[in-house]
């Protein structure tokens, strides 16, 4: 007699067993860049992958945990954008589905409308909770604007899309970069839409 | 007594494995198959050794229970309690993830290659637990490719499954390459080197010895002895506190080039394993050029099989191949010295004998090397091989 | 002297309702001192430098140069921004605290929490195993010098390691959470999580209720200072 619901239980099984993986992911590629002092955060790689290889909860949830993980280890703040982590991936997620990955130049488009969301999404955490200044490099530009006459309010708005743009950008590129040369016998398990429609598999 | 499947690379035993498993299983049973690679085993769900076995319900009484605990006591696991299971070697996660499995209630457990990295000395107090009836223990039926090396009574399961033919038997081509053009190695030498992770906690401690090219030395330790962290220092990785040490009699700092004299082939695989397909694996080098070395690529190629494999991705290989790519790489990327790592985890016995005729060869053509392995019949395979043992951070 | 899980819930809940109320600096200066030695004894003071490190000290110097330049350093604006400073720093701890949980009592947390099952596993998991995952890419970025692949360790050839790494790293992770899948279901180890016993924290100690009563204390007290004024 075989074991009831195998197939269903396989799946979440899988998922539960990628997701602490993936936060890993975020953590780690978070971290060498934090230690190597770049001007990206790339700490959103693994909730892209998540989101194109098991759907937008799974994605989000990998956001969420790596950001509340990274902030008790590597990066307090990290847990107050945990929302922009959510947008990401329903955003990534549906422009999945849409075939947004499928070659290099839909994959910048896709970049750049992930960092406006990101940007508008995260603008009135650090308005309200940030003053405006988040004490990185973007901040240096939000002073700027500021002291040229804009309104916090916008400063925060422009420098966060300028500023996510080569970031987010750069981690889709980087997603499908990734996706492009496994192995598909390793990600073919996954039997998401998304995978199909962005030719990472053949159906 | 115990149920075995010694049969050859490619001929479907995980397959068998895993289907023996889900034959006739219950709803509620329990049916556990562990691989070759233990960390893949270890649930993951445990912050330390000691909430890995409550986990796995070894603490609840039963005389199994204390018996499985008190051989964790016996082989020393217990002073790992607090340790995370990740940080275990190879050796102690397949020790830990075996004995975390043997007590699931009479149901099924299929063990496929897990106990080639054992350590020697915990193999007798397992194999004696394993074969005591007495105790309440799953059915279990184990496929491993070292079963003569291992002090027990086994039965052979039937199995009949026709051989792919991936295994070319390819002791008549190794020696008849003859001169390809390889590098000779020159004599590697350590004088008082000391180092450790920490400055207060010396791992290698005023360590000497001259490595003379054309041998075969066996790196012998106990876990934590220090062998690997000896292998990364003889691969540049890091810079001892002090000592130094000379390549072909001059002082070289080999921390400044990096995997220069040296090439070392790890014991996973897949850490090694960079590109998209086998070719580009191996025609890449250091450089990131692609080696103008073709005949000692097209020899290797020939030499572990992988003519039919070229344009495959090496993660879409199963994991006996994917060692083969990664020994064949290590290769193509000529060094003086090598360093092999557990080179024959997987392999059945011909295609190990294979692996040792070609370390012979490769010595034979002058190179330097350097073997990391717990298998007595690999190693009885070399007449000339010298043992060095690390002890307290020296020889 | 551990903290129990409803106490980690109070002090956010209860914590971050007063902070957001309070309006003084001087009080939230008082509370941040009461409650920086109880985040510094559940974890070490390295996540408080590391803290001030690469958030508050560059935000602090950011608001002070933008003001020296535009010429406007006047105190109310300055209080102003003090004041989210200040807010900043108590919420972050008590997040903190109720979030840095000693490893081996966070099965213990979770389940008073009422996580159980899948939820559970992911959240046990994510505490632990990104812990192999850097060990993984510490293992690969070893293995490219020792092929020879990093002829200098400068940044450049660092970054030019990045693809090298993740991609085995990625693919590695695949496997591993395939297998482990597979042997969950087999072990159905999710209802042995569920009842395995592990490190219990008694919720009742003195130190407990006292920290229960500092953040009732302190949110009562700023609700009722909000709505007099």
């Amino acid at each position: 007699m075989e074991k009831s619901n195998n197939k269903r239980s396989v799946n979440t099984s899988l998922k539960i067993a990628f997701i602490p993986l993936a936060v890993g992911i975020n953590l780690g590629i978070g971290a060498i860049v934090q230690v190597l002092k770049l001007p990206v955060f790339l700490d959103s790689v693994g909730t892209i992958i998540t989101a194109l290889l098991l759907g937008w909860k799974a994605g989000a949830t990998v956001g969420v945990l790596g950001f509340a993980v990274s902030s008790i280890t590597i990066f307090p703040p990290a847990i107050y954008f945990s929302l922009t982590q959510v947008c990401i991936a329903i955003y990534v997620f549906l422009a999945g589905n849409v075939g947004g990955f499928r070659s290099f130049s839909r994959t910048i488009f896709s970049g750049l409308g992930l960092a406006v969301l990101a940007a508008i999404v995260s603008a009135p955490v650090i308005y309200y909770l940030f003053g405006g200044i988040t004490g990185n490099g973007i901040s240096v530009l939000t002073l700027f604007l500021e002291a040229k006459g804009l309104s916090k309010a916008s400063a925060v708005i422009i420098s966060g899309i300028i500023a996510e743009f080569l970031d987010k950008v750069t981690q889709c590129l980087i997603a499908v970069y990734i996706l492009q040369r496994i192995p598909k016998t390793l990600i073919q398990q996954f039997k998401n839409k998304s995978l199909v429609s962005n030719n990472f598999i053949r159906e | 007594m115990l149920k075995c499947l010694p049969v050859r690379n490619f001929t479907g035993r995980t397959s068998y494995l895993k289907a023996w498993l889900d034959l006739d299983a219950k709803e509620h049973g329990r049916y556990v198959y562990l691989g070759e690679m233990p960390s893949n085993y270890i649930s993951g769900l445990a912050p330390t050794v000691q909430d890995e076995v409550t986990l796995h319900n070894l603490f609840p009484q039963s005389d199994t229970a204390t018996t499985i605990l008190s051989l964790l006591r016996k082989v020393g696991l217990d002073k790992k309690f607090t340790s995370n299971p990740f940080d275990l070697s190879g050796g102690e996660q397949s020790l830990l993830i075996i004995l975390c499995n043997l007590l699931i209630n009479s149901d099924k457990l299929a063990i496929d290659a897990t106990f080639e990295q054992l350590n020697r000395k915990w193999r007798t107090p397992l194999f004696d637990l394993i074969s005591n009836t007495e105790y309440d223990l799953p059915n279990m039926l184990i496929s491993d490719n070292r079963l003569g090396e291992y002090n027990v009574r086994w039965s052979q399961q039937e199995f009949t499954n026709s051989w792919d033919g991936l295994n070319t038997t390819f002791r008549d081509i190794i020696f008849s390459a003859g001169n390809i053009g390889w590098i000779e190695a020159r004599a590697l030498s350590l004088s008082k080197v000391s180092f450790g992770y920490q400055r207060n906690n010396l791992v290698i401690k005023n360590c000497s010895y001259d490595f003379e090219p054309g041998m075969i030395y066996h790196l012998n330790g106990e876990n934590g002895s220090g062998k690997s962290t000896l292998s990364k220092l003889l691969c540049g990785l890091y810079k001892p506190y002090s000592g130094s040490f000379a390549i072909g009699g001059r002082v070289v700092d080999l921390y400044q080039y990096p995997g220069k004299f040296l090439g070392y082939c790890f014991q996973n695989p897949d850490d090694q394993l960079f590109r998209s397909s086998v070719k580009k694996e191996l025609y890449q080098t250091g450089q990131g050029k692609e080696s103008n070395q073709t005949n000692i690529v097209d020899y290797v190629v020939k030499l572990f099989g992988l003519e039919k494999l070229m344009d495959m991705h090496p993660g879409d290989l199963p994991f006996v191949m994917r060692k083969r790519v990664s020994l064949a790489a290590t290769l193509c990327n000529e060094r003086e010295w090598y360093i092999f790592d557990e080179p024959t985890i997987g392999q059945d016995d011909i295609n190990t004998m294979a692996i040792c005729d070609i370390i012979k060869y490769l010595a034979k053509q002058g190179k330097g090397i350097i073997l990391i392995t717990h298998s007595e019949y690999f190693i009885n395979y070399f007449d000339n091989a010298i043992q060095i043992t690390l002890a307290n951070g020296t020889f | 002297m551990q903290i129990h899980p409803y106490t980690r819930l109070a002090v956010l809940c209860l914590g971050v309702t007063g902070c957001v109320l309070s309006c003084n600096l001087l009080e939230l200066g008082i509370f941040e001192l009461i409650m920086l030695p109880i985040l510094i004894g559940n974890t070490s003071i390295k996540i408080v430098i590391i803290f001030f490190q690469y958030a508050i000290l560059p935000m602090m110097a950011m608001f002070f140069l933008f003001h020296l330049l535009t010429g406007s350093l006047e105190s109310y604006q300055y209080s102003h921004e003090m004041l989210i400073v200040a807010k900043l720093i108590v919420i972050t701890t008590l997040i903190q605290i109720a979030f840095i949980i000693p490893l081996k009592f966070v099965h213990f947390t979770f389940r008073k929490w009422g996580f159980k099952g899948s939820s559970l596993m992911i959240l046990v998991g994510s505490y632990f195993v990104w812990v192999d995952v850097v060990k993984r890419s510490q293992r690969i970025l070893i293995a490219r010098f020792s092929q020879g692949y990093i002829q200098n360790r400068t940044f450049i050839s660092k970054i030019r390691q990045m693809p090298f790494i993740i991609i085995p790293l990625i693919i590695g992770i695949l496997r591993t959470a395939s297998e482990r899948s597979d042997m969950w279901n087999r072990k159905d180890i999710r209802s042995q999580l569920d009842t395995a016993k592990f490190s219990e924290i008694n919720g009742k100690s003195l130190y407990n209720l006292s920290l229960y009563t500092i953040c009732i204390v302190w949110v009562l007290y700023n609700i009722l200072k909000y709505y007099s004024v």
